[in-house]
């Protein structure tokens, strides 16, 4: 019998995508079959949850040569998932803020995460009176809030993220099919050979790769064992399977049944010519309504441009802020306030545009949207 | 639901496990020495052809020490492309050091291969199976293959067939020699088949793996 884990915030199903959490999560670890012709567990879990404030995905691999690496890989993913819960808004200052913090800020969480993992095993093989290596296991972790997402990785396995890029021009009609691409997020973590990667107990500082992604493009994340990602991404990063975006949509429209993934890695063409190892994954979507896509080139005609009288700064500037409001597919309700309130819009404009620059390569015009905007409210005071 | 099309997924290499077989074919072998040695040879090749991972992953080449001359008589090929294995024969003296090298420099230009196309793949394997003492210089190979050997770059497993140099044929691992039990070569090789399919379907894990026990082929 495969061990599986999926936990969600709320018990007995996925997450309510009305609800403020937003994020859609579906999780599943199998026994490969070359455990099962041993009669070995499978050795890997996975999980994902949200709550109000954050969602988060953890997947843990169990090492091959540990006899009870699936009690560590579950401890982990078990202990990790608790852990963020229970931080809940103390991650605020990194996960909910939209000006980066300073990397050395997120490396320290990122540090403190790990060694409670390790801490995890720790008290797990004391427990049960037995080395720490017996219970190994890797770790992939990414923590969401409201405008970051804090990831890290010891180990091998894949984290990677799925972008929704801007529409390509002013003339793209709202309901396009959006242009999506994953993107893998650190190194591939093995060793110069196959069957070598880092271990929690065994990782030094130098062995946890983390990162910082702004979420204002980002419509879904996936974190899978490399006995995953043999089918589901290329050994480079480079390429991942036209089949995973076909779950994360299923997931983000609440179609994607844990039994799915069950079957999926029990498929004749994912065992084919395969290692046999267990697989795990986990992952989160939101409907892409909830995604932020920068506005494209406003077709905008202020008063002063064609000599008609001005009512005022703040009203015009309300009318501007009304028009890249009405521009985004959809906001949240802080930034639509933002951008209505006769603010300074230089300060409610610039950093979206920052975000848009830091997370994608857009058009020269696109990019400029919002200082171009603030531009115009400074010459009409002239 | 539909079953999941093969152009849905990553069509990633398996990784690859390089096996450097190092066969004493001298003289001294001649007779049922040399006849279990080329039947062990073919229980090893349906051994592993029968096993789903290892048939894709295992890749197989043969020196051997015969009539003077080392020689290869089997470039390293995939199992799955091998229909069979060459039916050697036994004359002439025991030039080890020099086919030792010819395995050894064949290993680490495959391995640059592997790395140059992207091709993952484990600790190759040297397996030297030897009945006397080499007849050529040998030492510095020796060292060669030990160091490999000790920085866990190569599995080295010479074996001793009753006569064997065993003091020599240790040189050449960190770990060792091992003394066949009389002429078990279909055991060894029920082993090494045993060990390879271990080894391809290993994953995440510390730097060695469980191997079968070694009882049932050796006397040590």
């Amino acid at each position: 019998m495969s061990q599986t884990t999926t936990t969600m915030a709320k018990e007995g199903g996925a997450v309510d995508p009305t609800e403020q959490g937003r994020w859609q999560g579906q999780a599943e670890a199998v026994v490969g079959l070359a455990h099962r012709a041993k009669n070995l567990p499978c050795q890997d879990a996975a999980l994902t949850g949200s709550n109000a404030n954050r969602a988060w995905l953890v997947v843990a691999d169990g090492a091959g040569s540990s006899p009870v690496s699936d009690w560590g890989a579950q401890a982990v993913v078990t202990g990790m998932a608790r852990l963020l819960q229970t931080l809940g808004r103390a991650l605020g200052d990194v996960l909910d803020v939209s000006e980066a913090p300073p990397p050395a800020r997120v490396k320290e969480w990122a540090l403190l995460f790990v060694n409670h993992a390790r801490g995890l095993l720790t008290d797990l093989a004391g427990a049960e009176r037995r080395p720490v290596r017996d219970v190994r296991c890797t770790l992939l972790l990414a923590v969401l809030g409201k405008e970051q997402a804090l990831w890290l990785k010891v180990g091998d396995g894949v984290l990677l993220l799925q972008e929704t890029a801007a529409p390509e021009s002013a003339d793209t009609p709202a309901n396009a099919t959006p242009l999506r691409h994953f993107r893998t997020l650190g190194s591939m973590g093995k060793g110069e050979f196959a069957n070598e990667t880092t271990f929690l107990d065994s990782a030094t500082p130098d062995d946890v790769q983390f990162g910082l992604e702004p979420l204002a493009h980002v419509s879904g994340w996936a974190a899978m064992s490399d006995g995953a990602a043999e089918k589901l991404v290329s050994l480079d990063g480079s390429q991942v399977a036209p089949h995973l975006g076909t779950l994360m949509e299923q997931l983000r429209q609440d179609k994607l049944p844990r039994q799915q993934l069950t079957r999926m890695f029990y498929e004749p063409a994912f065992c084919l010519q395969s290692t046999g190892d267990d697989r795990s994954l986990a992952m989160l979507a939101r409907p892409l309504s909830r995604v932020f896509l920068p506005p494209p080139t406003p077709v905008v005609e202020l008063p002063a441009l064609r000599g008609e009288p001005v009512a005022g700064d703040g009203v015009v500037a309300q009318d501007v802020a009304q028009d890249v409001a009405q521009n985004m597919v959809m906001v949240d309700a802080p930034v639509a306030k933002e951008a209505t309130a006769a603010v300074d819009l230089e300060a409610a404009s610039a950093p979206l545009a920052q975000r848009a620059q830091n997370t994608l390569h857009l058009p020269a015009k696109q990019a400029k949207a919002g200082p171009s905007i603030a531009k115009q409210r400074r010459s009409k005071r002239k | 639901m539909s079953g999941l099309d093969l152009n849905d997924l990553i069509h990633n290499p398996s990784p690859r496990c390089a096996c450097m077989l190092v066969l004493d074919t001298s003289g001294s072998m001649d007779g049922a020495p040399i006849a279990e040695l080329n039947d062990g040879l073919r229980r090893l090749l349906a051994a592993l052809k029968e096993d789903e991972v290892a048939s894709f992953s295992v890749e197989l080449g043969i020196v051997t020490t015969g009539s003077g001359v080392a020689r290869q008589e089997l470039a390293l090929t995939g199992v799955n492309a091998l229909d069979s294995l060459p039916q050697l024969g036994a004359s002439g003296g025991t030039p080890l050091g020099e086919a030792v090298k010819l395995a050894l420099d064949a290993l680490e230009v495959r391995k640059e291969q592997y790395r140059s196309t992207g091709v993952p793949y484990f600790q190759p394997w040297l397996i030297i199976i030897s009945d006397g003492s080499p007849g050529d210089s040998w030492t510095s190979v020796a060292e060669r293959s030990h160091g490999m050997s000790s920085h866990r770059k190569l599995v080295c497993l010479p074996v001793g067939v009753s006569g064997a140099d065993m003091g020599v044929l240790a040189a050449f691992s960190s770990k060792g020699a091992k003394p066949l039990e009389g002429l078990k070569f279909a055991e060894f090789f029920e082993w090494l088949s045993a060990s390879m399919g271990r080894v391809s379907a290993s994953n995440s894990t510390a730097a060695t793996v469980q191997l079968p026990s070694t009882d049932p082929w050796s006397c040590a």
